[in-house]
């Protein structure tokens, strides 16, 4: 009875070493990479960010520049709890990383043109994430897929390395096309659908339109329309 | 227990017990991510590496894990690989990271792992122990990426396309076009054409180990008949 209880000790105190060792291999490693792994986040939302405001004239760093979103669930971003008037740094990142964040690339101290993300869920397969560019005038600068699981070959031609249709928006806005011909053609509107997939190219269309309305609706949160470029959502 | 020959260890992992093809383990990663070379590849490697390692440290504490609780030892042994693995490909090759997604953590389920680390790394020896994970790292792998091949021809008509996300940007121009598009076929992409991809390499294997087997059988009918030639003769 006691070698037995002895060795139960013994085994229990062996797991707990090897545990602790594993445990510490981890976070030496967590430790040492963390920084490049945040450098390498941060690069890629950069460099998304960069392309959707492509042909925007801007001075900053709209990756460093996030703002709340107002009502993120107008584009599919989930609710939020409520809209602090000042966000902290931490709350930003946290908006950030919950891709609940927009992005402003301003000129001047002027906000020249966002970045926001939107997503819809009429997609062939799961949701379709989008983040689009627009400017101040309500134009479209750029649109790009930031994830999705459409049907390889038919539906991803939505993304920029499949094919060149997102480009399709480029220039667009609420009212070129009008209204009702904000669709893909098979719905009666302008943008093409591709043979044999019109779901996935309908979702975008529609999203890319979501996105726009959303940008009238809170111009003057989005654009910073107050004036006071140092306090960000002032005006809310 | 005898030390093994490195050449039987290296046949084993190689061919005649082929973790893919014989002992069809690890299907879950095999299949979902071989729709392209680069990913099969950036795969195999994090496999093989979670290999050897596994099967080295498991294989250096086998004096000290009691048999009653080895098995959450070699699990945690594996978890904590992988994870570290994963973190270093966060760090190190971000996209293909992005691109791999849930099958890096996933690795962690590959039951190849623990059974070479049950199977073979708790009886052998450091050395041995990391070779055999190394050859059936490299069984598993070449499966892996000749079926990405497979599927990547055949389902896109390109050839190691994105091959920047795992070598850098002196890969930039490495991929390249077989097929016109209009001749892909798109079935190899989706989850059907892994299965079957996967068979007919299994099928391939089997009609040459027959062959072989058919050859070796001529071979020792040709040899017991020479005698009685040379008799005659």
């Amino acid at each position: 009875m006691r070698l037995e209880a002895r060795q139960i000790i013994i085994t229990t105190v062996l797991l707990a070493v090897f545990f602790g060792l594993g445990v510490g291999f981890v976070a030496y490693t967590h430790q040492k990479t963390a920084e490049q792994i945040e450098l390498n986040r941060q690069a890629v939302l950069l460099g998304q960010i960069m392309e959707v405001l492509a042909g925007a004239d801007y001075d900053n760093n709209p990756a460093e520049a996030p703002f709340l979103l107002p009502r993120p669930a107008a584009l599919g971003l989930g609710e939020r709890a409520e809209m602090p008037a000042e966000p902290s740094p931490a709350e930003l990142e946290q908006a950030v990383d919950a891709g609940q964040a927009g992005f402003r690339a301003r000129r001047d101290d002027d906000v020249v043109a966002v970045a926001i993300p939107v997503v819809t869920s009429r997609g062939y397969s799961g949701d379709i994430r989008l983040l689009v560019g627009v400017d101040a005038a309500g134009e479209v600068l750029g649109v790009r897929v930031l994830q999705q699981n459409e049907t390889p070959g038919l539906g991803d031609k939505i993304t920029a390395d499949r094919s060149d249709w997102i480009l399709d928006f480029l220039g667009r806005r609420l009212g070129d096309p009008p209204a009702e011909e904000w669709k893909v053609k098979k719905d009666g509107g302008v943008f093409d659908q591709f043979t044999g997939a019109t779901v996935s190219p309908r979702a975008v269309v529609g999203a890319v339109r979501d996105a726009l309305e959303y940008v009238r609706r809170h111009h003057g949160i989005l654009f910073d329309d107050a004036g006071e470029s140092t306090t960000e959502e002032g005006a809310s | 227990m005898s030390d093994p020959r490195l050449s039987d260890l290296a046949l084993d992992g190689l061919w005649k017990n082929n973790p893919a093809l014989v002992q069809v383990l690890g299907l879950c990663p095999l299949l979902a991510i071989s729709n392209t070379t680069v990913n099969a590849l950036g795969l195999a490697i994090a496999t093989l590496v979670t290999l050897v390692v596994a099967n080295g440290v498991v294989s250096a504490i086998r004096d000290w894990v009691r048999p009653e609780v080895r098995l959450p030892v070699y699990v945690m042994v594996i978890a904590s690989v992988v994870t570290i693995i994963e973190l270093v490909m966060n760090a190190h090759f971000h996209s293909l990271y992005n691109t791999l997604g849930i099958f890096i953590p996933l690795i962690v389920t590959n039951c190849i792992i623990i059974a070479r680390a049950e199977g073979f790394a708790s009886r052998h020896g450091f050395g041995f122990s990391v070779f055999d994970g190394f050859v059936m790292g490299m069984g598993f792998g070449l499966v892996l990426v000749v079926l990405g091949a497979m599927r990547e021809v055949i389902g896109s008509g390109t050839l190691l396309a994105g091959a920047d996300q795992l070598f850098g940007p002196v890969a930039m121009e490495w991929g390249i076009r077989v097929l016109p598009e209009q001749a892909t076929f798109l079935l190899a992409l989706m989850p059907p054409g892994a299965f079957i991809g996967l068979g007919l390499l299994v099928a391939f294997k089997q009609a040459i180990d027959q062959r072989a087997a058919r050859r070796a059988r001529a071979l020792r009918a040709a040899d017991s008949d020479e005698p009685v030639a040379q008799a005659a003769g």
